[in-house]
């Protein structure tokens, strides 16, 4: 387990290279540089040729880009190239609203999803089932931004009970949780509905059934332990697109969070926080991936036993032989 | 002599197998007709091809910028969705702008699909070496969130339709690779393949001849709700800014336009977005209705 967990980070670095170099390349060869944003009428050639060579302009991309991983090897990811604050300090400033987000989505599509799909489960085939299968699918479908919008119009414009944007006071947090959690809601509920059917089909019910165990136990005990796993896929998987998906959530609300400032940094072509933002993201989300997989370890014990070294299960068959 | 030419026509159907795929195909379009929600997406999308062969016809680029009207009307009966700030009739933006959603999302997993079951064949048939290198690239494109890739390209290419439709393409194909991969590795070992190879046929003829098709129907399944995430992707896009150019009425850029003005004229950006949540909506409950279909654990 223990090696497999250090392999996997491990080949986080190669992955690092080549998104870096991926990304810086790829934003390096975008038309239009930094310095033609700061270009003004009154600038003579020979100012406009001092900014270049201030931001290295005048010498090849592979030059940029090795500084830049010089840097990144001694865990610097640089500078803004516009605002000049630390890539590495401002994307700690912004990453825990990040986290809220996500967290706070997560929490509350669970709270909501896994009773839905549970219930849903038990009841299949009835209105109720279908009625929150149509909550599921709709949930799915909708544009985040768009459920964004309609949330801001209702409840910041219209009741007015929360802000419009922003991160100030807890409340402005209500709106972006709700519209993070839809679709993780959404797919956790419909997740959680099939793998209960498929346990709730399984002959060790019947015989938990048979032996007399009771109902609210056959449900809790017994086909909800075996049907985590899906279930824990379901919520990671969502967990990790929230976080990418936060640049669309967080443009709406004009919150403060990472995803937000990449979208900005890339629309201003800012390669550097641009980069060091998306190389951040990556990692957060290879590493959540990990955690992911990791933990169905821990529900599952037949995956458990994969994980276990060679020698173990020799010992263990010496000791059962 | 009717036996005969029975085998004849077996033989000119090539291995037999073209009157047998009609008659899966039969089985699988008679599922999908007994399940309502497949019908009603299906349907939907009936009406989504023929608003775009209307606005092909009826609708031209001059219509949807014409300024005559007052801007900011809401919605009558001579302007069913309103009219924009400038005075644009948003109906006929909106039924203008289907085109570009549905060819985004089509067109973008069609190509997805089509690189992805490549790579993904080729690495599950051949394992080893080939397989480790493919699926290690796959790993590293799909550890970036979509999102982000899909606006460093459009950055990159600069904002256009097609570049809109590479930037949703890309992270698609790391899906379509996976999945072909997983079911190129669960047939591999079939005997059918074995016998395949016993009789020369060429690993390109095997794969994509005998592996690929019987490992088809999750490939199909996935294609459709991918068309649906597709469409969300390039709205969110368009969204942020990242889409095809103005003044071009792509529902994403739509709803992105009415965004400052959703105090006052709130369904320039309801509308269109009603209309993107129902395409995906058509393609996710077409999916379902396929995974259905296809699935031989709930037949009969």
């Amino acid at each position: 387990m223990k090696k497999y967990i250090f392999k996997r980070i491990l080949w986080l670095i190669p992955s690092i290279i080549i998104v870096s170099f991926l990304v810086f390349y790829l934003m390096d060869l975008a038309p239009g540089t930094i310095v033609d944003q700061m270009i003004s009428g009154d600038m003579t050639q020979e100012e406009i040729d001092q900014l270049y060579r201030q931001y290295d302009l005048d010498k090849p991309v592979i030059y940029r880009y090795g500084k830049y991983m010089l840097g990144l090897l001694k865990g610097d990811l640089g500078k803004s190239q516009i605002s000049g604050v630390s890539v590495w300090r401002e994307f700690i400033k912004r990453f825990p609203n990040t986290l809220i987000l996500s967290i706070g989505g997560l929490i509350v599509a669970s709270i909501i999803a896994i009773p839905l799909g549970i219930f849903a489960a038990k009841h299949a085939g009835s209105i109720w089932d279908n009625l929150s299968t149509t909550f599921t699918l709709f949930g799915m479908s909708m544009p985040g931004f768009w459920l964004g919008l309609l949330l801001i119009l209702w409840f910041a414009y219209r009741i007015r009970i929360f802000p419009v944007g922003g991160a100030s006071s807890l409340k402005s947090f209500v709106l972006p949780i709700i519209s993070t959690s839809l679709v993780m809601m959404a797919t956790t509920a419909r997740q959680t509905r099939s793998s209960m059917l498929d346990n709730l089909r399984a002959d060790y019910l019947r015989t938990a059934r048979a032996k007399g165990v009771a109902e609210r136990d056959v449900i809790n005990k017994h086909a909800l332990k075996n049907a985590w796993i899906p279930i824990i896929t379901s919520i990671g998987a969502g967990l990790s697109r929230t976080l990418a998906g936060s640049a669309v959530i967080e443009t709406v609300y004009s919150f403060p969070g990472v995803g937000k400032l990449t979208v900005d940094a890339v629309t201003n072509r800012d390669v550097t926080m641009a980069t060091g933002c998306i190389i951040l993201t990556t990692i957060i989300y290879v590493l959540m991936l990990l955690l992911v997989d990791v933990m169905y370890a821990f529900v599952d014990p037949r995956i458990k036993a994969q994980y276990a070294s060679g020698s173990r299960r020799r010992k263990k068959g010496q000791v059962a032989g | 002599m009717s036996k005969d030419t029975v085998t004849m026509k077996n033989r000119s159907g090539g291995k037999g197998s073209g009157k047998k795929a009609r008659s899966r195909a039969g089985e699988i379009w008679h599922s999908i007709r007994r399940n309502k929600g497949a019908m009603l997406g299906l349907i939907f999308l009936c009406i989504l091809i023929l608003i775009i062969i209307y606005s092909l016809l009826f609708i031209s680029f001059e219509d949807i910028m014409s300024m005559d009207n007052e801007s900011m009307l809401p919605p009558s009966r001579e302007h069913p969705f309103g009219t924009d700030d400038m005075g644009r009739d948003l109906f006929k933006r909106v039924l203008y702008g289907t085109r570009y959603s549905l060819v985004i999302g089509v067109v973008a997993v069609g190509a997805a699909m089509i690189i992805g079951v490549i790579v993904g064949a080729v690495a599950g048939y051949f394992g080893g070496r080939v397989d480790n290198l493919l699926m290690r690239a796959n790993d590293i494109i799909s550890s970036i969130p979509s999102i982000l890739l899909g606006m460093v390209i459009v950055t990159v290419l600069g904002q256009s339709l097609r570049n809109l439709i590479i930037a949703v393409a890309v992270p698609s194909i790391c899906v379509f690779a996976r999945i072909t991969r997983a079911s190129v590795l669960t047939v591999r070992g079939q005997e059918y393949v074995e016998a395949a190879k016993a009789i020369g046929m060429s690993n390109l003829r095997i794969i994509f001849s005998e592996v690929v098709p019987n490992g088809l129907s999750p490939i199909i399944v996935t294609a459709t709700t991918m068309i649906g995430n597709a469409i969300t992707v390039a709205a969110s896009l368009s969204f942020l800014g990242f889409g095809v150019p103005l003044p071009t009425p792509e529902w994403g850029a739509l709803v992105s336009g009415g965004r400052s003005l959703i105090k006052i004229a709130p369904y320039l950006s309801t509308f269109p977005g009603l209309f993107i949540m129902a395409t995906v909506l058509a393609f996710n409950i077409m999916g379902d209705g396929l995974r259905d279909a296809l699935d031989p654990k709930l037949k009969r």
